[in-house]
């Protein structure tokens, strides 16, 4: 039963338990962020990460529970001290990842990707940081086990390289 | 078990009366959230929005402060600007941060300048970066029977804030005197 429950709470965090909502197809070929010159490429890891890009307005009716719409073919660019790219919506931009090492400025932890979106009427920015590249545990053990695992996820945590999230959301406005 | 379970229980009870039994109450907001625009050139560096709350305080005969409602407030600086009366929730933009930006994109400090009753205040506001220890926990303690484990988060707090928005923090408090 407790199964049960937890799947119908991962499902619903998934579908958000409403109308799902049905999002535009990714057309167009994946973009390749461009590095700044100025950046030290041994900080650049093996990796690269897909950055899915929608962009969306609010709902047109009043009601509270309608979903936002999404708007394709929206121009957006991608920036942040380290990349830089141009995408239409939807979109997938490919970014590096970056190591972590004690030897770099802020152990080599890249700035934000600041993604912003226009169109003649409409603009949004979303902002999207990088984080250590999540180091999946499972614990069965109480409390002493999920101790020692905290610690060791703790020490991984310190030399995975540092990824973005694999979707933004820009939600425009008026301007 | 048995130890760490009432460690549990009490860790509970002890944040359930810190939640409920702390200082003073605050005066209730019955304004609606003022939202602010940012101006100039920083406005292209605007990736969000948080609320901020304005309360004024006078001192009382004990010498504590003590809320009082219906001070005039000014917010200004380089980005923003708003008149608000205290107590007020205010939604502030917040800056994307970068090397590539001047000063890494910090906006200027927001001087608050409030007048009530006869009396003014002043204070000022230095943005920092979510999550810099402001506004956030940097500790966090497990405990397992006698023995605890201190996981102190702080340096990968700090450091995660040097890629985060600047933000101006979420209260503001200004004595009139």
């Amino acid at each position: 039963m407790k199964k049960i429950a937890i799947g119908v709470c991962l499902a619903c965090a998934l579908s958000g338990c409403g109308t799902p909502q049905k999002l535009a197809p990714v057309k167009d070929e994946p973009v390749r962020a461009g590095v700044v010159s100025t950046v030290d490429k041994k900080r650049l890891a093996q990796g690269t990460t897909d950055i899915t890009v929608r962009a969306f307005k609010p709902a047109a009716s009043a009601d509270k529970k309608a979903l936002p719409q999404e708007v394709v073919g929206v121009p957006c660019t991608v920036a942040s001290d380290e990349v830089r790219a141009k995408v239409i919506t939807p979109q997938i931009v490919t970014v590096p990842n970056f190591k972590q090492r004690a030897a770099f400025p802020n152990r080599g932890l890249p700035s934000a990707l600041i993604v912003t979106c226009e169109t003649g009427t409409l603009r949004g920015v979303a902002s999207a940081t990088s984080k250590a590249k999540q180091v999946t545990t499972a614990t069965g053990g109480g409390l002493a086990i999920a101790l020692i695992t905290a610690a060791t996820t703790a020490a991984v945590a310190n030399s995975t390289p540092w990824v973005y999230p694999p979707a933004v959301s820009v939600t425009m406005d008026n301007k | 078990m048995m130890a760490a379970r009432n460690l549990c229980v009490a860790a509970l009870l002890g944040s359930t009366l810190a939640l409920t039994a702390c200082g003073p109450q605050n005066a209730e907001i019955t304004q609606s959230d003022l939202h602010v625009q940012a101006a100039g050139p920083a406005k292209d560096r605007v990736v969000g929005a948080l609320p901020l709350v304005v309360r004024t305080y006078v001192k009382d005969s004990d010498g504590k402060d003590k809320e009082v409602s219906g001070a005039t407030c000014r917010f200004q600086s380089r980005e923003v600007s708003a008149k608000v009366t205290s107590p007020r929730r205010l939604v502030l933009p917040t800056y994307a941060q970068g090397a590539r930006f001047k000063d890494r994109g910090a906006p200027a400090p927001v001087i608050v300048s409030c007048r009530g009753d006869g009396r003014k205040g002043a204070t000022r506001i230095t943005p920092v970066p979510i999550g810099s220890g402001a506004n956030t926990t940097d500790k966090s303690t497990a405990y397992s029977g006698g023995t605890s484990l201190n996981v102190n988060t702080t340096s990968l707090t700090r450091r995660m804030a040097s890629a985060n928005p600047w933000m101006y923090g979420v209260e503001v408090k200004v004595v009139l005197k």
